[in-house]
């Protein structure tokens, strides 16, 4: 699918300001500023899936990404406070950021180069197609599309992938094992035994 | 149970090594003793149960498992009984039980007694392996095995510089043979597709030997050697041959070897072990019969070893060296049977040869434990007044070897005379050039048995009684050196010695050559290997004239013996046997009860510098060239200077490599990428 | 609806019953901890062990009733697979649970941290293990991995007073999220490129997005897929490479062996680098066979052809055997050297995937088969080591162990000499069938590599043999004795064992590993004979980008 119109604009802005937030999660000084563009870069990443017609996963990025861990991340930062001073000791920019920069860049380059020959496998930008279909979905009413996606969802999750959803399920069970297992003091656990 | 006649020594040897230090010597006499005399008594009992079918030729083979199998590769860890490997067993485990006897003896208050026997043990499991086998690669196996206890054997007295120095060299020498032998199991695999001996319908499997025997026979010419067919095949199997028995270029080891314990001589270094080579050549005679090349280098190396180690033993003042020299010397006899193609008389006199010489040495062997040690015959002589029993016995085995008509050395090496006499296919007059060597090494046989004999029993009594021997070759650690008189040994010594003295008597009555007996005595021998031994039977020609030079090969392995107008001639010959067997006996009485202490020439008492030539042309070199070369130069500087240089380059390179392996994860990250990048560039841009 | 549910209810389960049972011991070793007093922790391993054994007997009932009947089938949507590929595996991995359960007992001990959770944690790592060896679906594979690798994480750090282990650990997680990032980048281009998560379905789908034909849209200039296939399958590579930890993705490892405690480094050293390489083999041979060979261009429109993974992995495997072993020859710190040493073994484990044929693949699970065992025996030994003040990881430590532990000293020989491939141990065999299997293929560039692999073994003896040396010829330094722990005998004896009866013997193992080559899904290629043969039927080959053209082309000719 390409975009066009509104949509193209729509699109260059989201990702634009992505890119933009996720390099400034890593050079911002203050823990608590990185948290909070981490916190713009994944609702922009929201956006775009609702540009890309996924909606509940849009939901899900919101609720579950900026709602529950970003807000327990502010939360932990904020209670381990350290001293702004200390922070200003923190060399960002070494030796090692422009070779860092150069390699993100051909990168990027690589792969704009083996994307380019297969641009005319994606669906070309026809206007009068994708206007077809915008008027569909609007006539169909945004509410119902969201819940049928969501079944759909639903569906491919607890039929097709059962199996891996159990998988997952024990990795949770592993992460907070390990957590606790390495978060755990050493006076705790003489308290414990 | 082919499998138990193996395995019953193996779990001797186990119990013995895992358990046998903490065991009396009776029982581990006992033990080791009763696990060899199963394995004899089933041997005994499957030849004869099995008598008709092995006589008609008929192979059983038992398989116990597949081994490795990889594509076309197959090998299984199978067994094979025909006539030859019958008679194979028969007589080692028959030795062998003997021989064991004796040990127990012989070995009495050695700190190792366990360790001598489980060693023994498993010496005759790896040897009734590599007789057993019905592929190459088990044969190899066993090859091996028989190799190690032998190493194992040899420097049996550890302490010992020499000990261990005979036991290297056996061990390195050993390993250039079994170098060619590997290749040639390699070259046969990669043309016959198959390491297996003969077809087994049952498992699917196809022979190598059955494979040659639809070859066409290679042309006699000596670029056939490296031309990569079946000739390589024959002669890089016979360069295996030549390290495990002990042939020109490759019999320097031998001697060393009597550094190990007599009753190790007489078993692994006269009667068994060293007649493996022959075994194979036998085994493979078919290969062989097809590569007339080969053939004729057998019979070349055969007949000079007899002869060149014949001599060196006229002039040995070792006991042990003397028999050590002439087990070469008849080994060499055996590979000149089987490079005239008289595989059969040469296996009969690998048959004759396990009794008299396992009796000579271990007649020997009494007589060093009765002189206290004394190996040197310059200290001994007069013995036989003080032991009757090994006098009497070693006398038949003096006679046995030296050919004395009716003495079982007699037939076999008469058999192997006449049939290198009557070779054809051979260019030229080779075939006489052959037979007039081997006379003349029977001759010198004769001359120097008699010496030894002559030098040990006879003469004045050239030993003090009062103090023990100086430079003792081979001191069995407890054994008490008192001083007194020679002294005959114990019955546990004697016996062996009496039963190998009625083998080495009556042994060639077996294989009585039918031109002799005029047909009346059957040649029960021949008649039994015939059928395992490819050329005799299928290049049978039907007819007894000896064909010019160059005629197809076909016509050459035959047996005349079994045509009458042969008769004539194979007497004449034998009366010539006779003649020099009597004039060697003879020529040494007279001599050597003169001038006992004669002494013989340099050049043979050195044992004309082969030692010395090859120390100076093969070890020094390599000893120098690794030292001044490869130590000095390679070593200290290019490896070393690799070595130093590189820490040199990391330290200048340091800020780099440490950067590489810096520990930081970040770095980590960027190379993890950037080796990705550089894959995306090859692949991309390519 | 209802069929469907039953058919999951009562046929898949039964699939999955070893991963469930360890599930279940896994969960009853977290329990347990809390429950025993400190004193007694210990009996968790032994819970453990216990439910490692009944794993491997329901998987072997699964072998005999199932999957040696015929035909491998799959469970919950084509999930999973049951097949001998995914048995044999799932056999070394409980094999390598079970000697790592039983060499930790003793160590955990020593170093006075004894708790179930590790043992837990060790199941929860076998269980993620065992379905990579069996999901034939990209979104299982990467779930079980991660399932892997999270719980390796944490026992990397296990000990918590070490900082080196903490810094190991964090190093690892940060490197190995970021490495399966790199690995769902690629993931999600191969789902994006062929519609599907399910490996069989890419497998079709691959040579109709890779051919010239491919123009869903009717553009005027075809689009060419082959660089954006190439693209992802680099990307899973490299993702994959770094779990097996190969030249250039290896930087990890020295660091993380170095730190984790020395029982993790020796199961993560065999189970972990086993588990990457059965799903590196579900990916790469049943996932993207057509992107083996090279993508055939088009002379005539000047559109190149392009290597394909062959050549990748061919370049890797020789960097990683010749860094691998360089490396191992200077490191005085046992643990970094066989860290290094077990860099370069990935190296020798890729040349059964290069071969392509079916001795390369019997090498290459025969390899990782008897790699387990040696390289544990190996880690057992230096953990032998571990005593009352003595951390035993340098090089010193080992001197003069023969005349201390001569019992050890004979072991520790066995499995050097197989970790150098001497015969007549096992690794022997395993070096074998990789080097016989490169050699088949008659390609001179193959034959080359497995040339340089065999002197890289030559080097690789090197350093095993300093080990050697440093224990039979060296003073010893240190007298306090070493005594072995019953549980690390039985361990060491039984790997040693197995490391000669299966030198000696190999022929059962063969068997059990050529059926797991065989399955079918594995496509073989001859380069001789020029043609693919697939085990399935394939879809008609297009006018571009079948690799069985290419290799028609370098096809040496027969002799």
């Amino acid at each position: 699918m390409q975009l066009h119109g509104w949509e193209a604009a729509l699109f260059y802005v989201l990702a634009i300001m992505t890119l933009f937030m996720a390099v400034f999660v890593v050079t911002a000084r203050v823990a608590v500023h990185s948290a909070l563009f981490l916190i713009s870069t994944l609702v922009n990443v929201a956006l775009l899936f609702i540009l890309l017609r996924a909606e509940f996963v849009a939901g899900v990025q919101i609720l579950v990404y900026v709602g529950g861990v970003m807000v327990l991340f502010l939360f932990v930062i904020m209670l381990v406070q350290t001293r702004a001073e200390e922070e200003s000791r923190v060399r960002l920019y070494t030796g090692q950021t422009w070779p860092a920069v150069i390699i993100a860049l051909l990168l990027a380059g690589s792969f704009y180069f083996a994307m380019s020959p297969a641009q005319a496998a994606f669906r070309p930008p026809d206007a009068t197609t994708a206007i077809a279909e915008t008027a569909e979905r609007a006539s169909a009413g945004a509410g119902l599309n969201i819940s049928k996606d969501t079944q759909e969802v639903g569906e491919q999750l607890y039929r097709q992938a059962a199996l891996p959803f159990e998988i997952a399920s024990l990795l949770l069970l592993v992460a907070m094992v390990g957590a606790v297992l390495l978060a755990r003091g050493t006076k705790q656990e003489k308290y414990y035994e | 149970m082919l499998a138990a006649i193996i395995l019953v020594p193996l779990v001797g040897a186990a119990i013995l090594g895992l358990f046998g230090k903490r065991m009396s010597e009776r029982v581990i006499g006992w033990i080791a003793c009763s696990t060899v005399a199963v394995s004899t008594i089933l041997s005994f009992y499957l030849f004869f149960e099995h008598r008709a079918a092995l006589e008609g030729g008929e192979k059983l083979h038992e398989y116990l498992f597949t081994w490795i199998s990889v594509g076309t590769f197959r090998t299984d860890a199978s067994l094979l009984l025909d006539s030859l490997s019958a008679i194979y067993i028969l007589f080692i485990t028959f030795v062998g039980f003997w021989i064991h006897v004796f040990a127990t003896g012989y070995m009495r208050g050695d700190k190792g007694y366990w360790r001598f026997f489980a060693y023994m043990n498993l010496f005759m499991f790896s040897m009734l392996t590599l007789v057993l086998a019905d592929n190459f690669v088990l044969m190899f196996v066993g090859w091996e095995g028989v190799g190690l206890c032998s190493y194992l054997l040899i420097g049996y007295y550890f302490t010992k510089d020499f000990a261990n120095d005979a036991a290297k060299k056996a061990f390195i020498v050993n390993r250039i043979g079994d170098f060619g032998f590997v290749l040639g199991v390699f070259l046969l695999f990669s043309k016959a597709g198959t390491i297996f001996y003969f077809n087994d319908t049952a498992r699917g499997i196809h022979g190598a030997f059955d494979w040659a025997m639809t070859q066409s026979p290679d042309p006699l010419t000596w670029s056939a050697i490296f031309g990569g067919g079946i000739t390589s095949v024959a002669v890089l199997l016979f360069v295996g041959a030549i390290g495990k028995s002990a042939q020109l270029p490759l019999y320097v080891w031998l001697p060393d070897a009597m550094a190990g314990p007599t009753p190790v001589s007489a078993l692994i270094h006269a009667a068994t072990m060293v007649t493996a080579g022959v075994y194979m050549v036998a085994r493979a005679s078919s290969i062989y019969i097809h590569a007339p090349t080969a053939m004729m280098i057998v019979a070349i190396i055969g007949a000079a070893t007899a002869l060149f180690a014949a001599t060196i033993g006229l002039a040995q003042w070792d006991i042990k060296k003397v028999l050590a020299y002439s087990t070469i010397s008849q080994l060499g006899y055996m590979f000149l049977a089987c490079g005239v193609g008289a595989f059969g008389a040469g296996i009969f006199h690998v048959f004759t040869h396990a009794f008299f010489k396992a009796l000579l040495f271990l007649g020997s062997g009494s007589v060093i434990l009765g002189m206290h040690h004394e190996q040197d015959m310059r200290r001994m002589g007069g013995l036989k007044k003080y032991m009757p029993i090994t006098f009497a016995t070693m006398f038949a085995g003096w006679f046995a070897i030296s050919g004395f008509p009716l003495f079982s050395g007699f037939f076999s090496k008469d058999e192997i005379l006449y049939r290198s006499f009557i070779a054809n296919g051979l260019p030229d007059s080779w075939a006489r050039i052959l037979w007039f060597v081997g006379a003349v090494t029977a001759l010198v046989t004769a001359v120097y048995m008699t010496r030894l004999m002559v030098l040990t029993f006879w003469g004045r009594e050239r030993f003090s009684t009062s103090e023990p021997a100086p430079g003792a070759d081979s001191v069995p650690g407890g054994h008490e050196d008192h001083p007194g008189p020679p002294h005959e040994s114990p019955a546990s010594m004697v016996l062996p010695l009496v039963v190998l003295a009625a083998g080495a008597v009556f042994a060639g009555y077996l294989g009585v050559p039918e031109g002799l007996s005029g047909g009346k005595i059957t040649n029960y021998f021949e008649r039994l290997l015939e059928p395992s031994i490819a050329s005799l039977h299928v290049m049978e020609p039907g007819h007894a004239q000896r064909t010019p030079e160059g005629t197809p090969l076909e016509t050459r392995a035959e047996a005349p013996a079994r045509m009458p107008e042969g008769h004539g001639l194979e007497r004449t010959l034998t009366g010539v046997s006779i003649l020099i067997a009597l004039a060697g006996i003879g020529i040494g009485w007279v001599w050597f009860k003169r001038k006992p202490l004669w002494e013989p020439p340099r050049l043979l008492e050195e044992k004309y510098y082969v030692d010395e030539l090859y120390n100076a042309t093969v070890v020094q070199p390599i000893k120098v060239g690794s030292t001044s070369v490869l130590w000095k130069v390679i070593d200290v500087h290019i490896i070393d200077g690799a070595v130093n240089g590189a820490g040199h380059l990391a330290s200048m390179l340091g800020s780099t490599l440490r950067y590489l392996q810096s520990g930081l994860a970040r770095s980590y990250v960027a190379i993890v990428v950037l080796g990705a990048l550089l894959i995306i560039g090859y692949f991309v841009m390519k | 609806m209802q069929t469907d549910f039953q058919t999951i209810a009562t046929q898949a389960m039964q699939f999955i019953m070893p991963e469930g049972i360890l599930t279940l011991f896994a969960c009853a070793a977290l329990v347990l901890d809390v429950m025993l007093p400190r004193d007694r922790k210990r009996f968790v391993a032994w819970v453990s062990l216990l439910g490692v054994g009944l794993a491997f007997a329901s998987l072997w009932i699964l072998y005999t009733s199932i999957v040696s009947k015929g035909t491998p089938r799959t469970a919950f949507f084509d999930m999973i697979v049951l097949d001998s590929y995914a048995v044999v595996f799932k056999s070394i991995f409980l094999i390598g649970a079970a000697l790592s359960i039983l060499l930790s007992i003793k160590y955990l001990e020593i170093e006075g941290e004894q708790r179930g959770e590790y043992y837990g944690l060790i199941l929860f790592s076998v269980i993620g293990m065992m379905f990579m060896a069996s999901s034939v679906d990209l979104l299982a594979l990467f779930i079980s991995l991660e399932l892997m690798a999270v719980s390796v994480y944490i026992l990397v750090g296990y000990f918590r007073r070490d900082k080196k282990s903490n810094e190991a650990s964090m190093k690892y997680f940060l490197l190995g999220a970021f490495s399966s990032g790199v690995l769902l980048y690629g993931i999600s281009m191969v789902y994006g490129l062929t519609g599907s998560t399910n490996l069989a379905k890419i497998a079709a789908a691959l040579p109709i997005v890779a051919s010239a034909n491919f123009n869903p849209f009717g553009a005027a200039a075809p689009p060419d897929m082959r660089y954006l296939l190439l693209m992802s399958m680099i990307l899973m590579a490299a993702g994959m490479f770094f779990k097996v930890a190969a030249v250039p993705f290896h930087m990890w490892a020295p660091d993380a062996y170095e730190g984790a405690p020395t029982s993790i480094t020796a199961f993560m050293s065999v189970g972990v680098k086993a588990a990457s390489f059965a799903m590196f083999g579900r990916l790469f041979l049943y996932g993207l066979p057509d992107l083996r060979g090279s993508l055939a261009g088009d002379p005539a429109s000047g559109i190149p052809s392009l290597p394909g993974w062959a050549l990748l992995l061919g370049i890797v495997s020789a960097i990683t055997i010749v860094w691998g072993n360089l490396g191992a020859l200077t490191q005085n710190n046992t643990k970094r050297l066989l860290a290094y040493s077990s860099i370069s073994h990935a190296g020798y484990v890729l040349l059964g995937l290069i071969a392509g044929n079916q001795t390369g693949y019997t090498g290459f699970v025969i390899y990782l088969f008897i790699y387990t065992i040696m390289n544990l025996g190996v880690f057992g030994c230096i953990i032998a080591l571990r005593r009352r003040g003595i951390v035993g990881d340098r090089m010193e430590d080992l001197n003069g162990l023969m005349k201390k532990a001569p019992g050890l000293t004979v072991m520790m020989t066995i499995f050097l000499l197989s970790l150098g491939g001497i015969p007549p141990t096992a690794g022997f065999i395993g070096k074998f069938y990789l080097f016989a299997g490169l050699i088949e293929t008659g390609n001179p560039w193959l034959v080359r590599l497995a040339i340089l692999a065999v002197l890289m073994s030559v080097v690789s003896l090197y350093y095993y043999i300093r080990f050697i040396r440093a224990m039979y010829i060296e003073g010893e330094t240190e007298p306090q004795p070493v005594t072995l722990a019953p549980s690390l005998r039985v361990a060491l004896v039984a790997a040693a064992i197995l490391v000669i009866y299966i030198g000696v013997f190999p022929q059962r193992l063969i068997d059990l590993t050529q059926k797991a080559a065989t399955s079918p899904g594995l496509k073989t290629y001859s380069y001789q004979q020029g043609a693919t043969k697939p085990a399935e039927p394939a879809t008609p080959p297009p006018a571009r980008g079948m690799p069985g053209e290419r290799d028609r082309q370098t096809a040496t000719p027969p002799r």
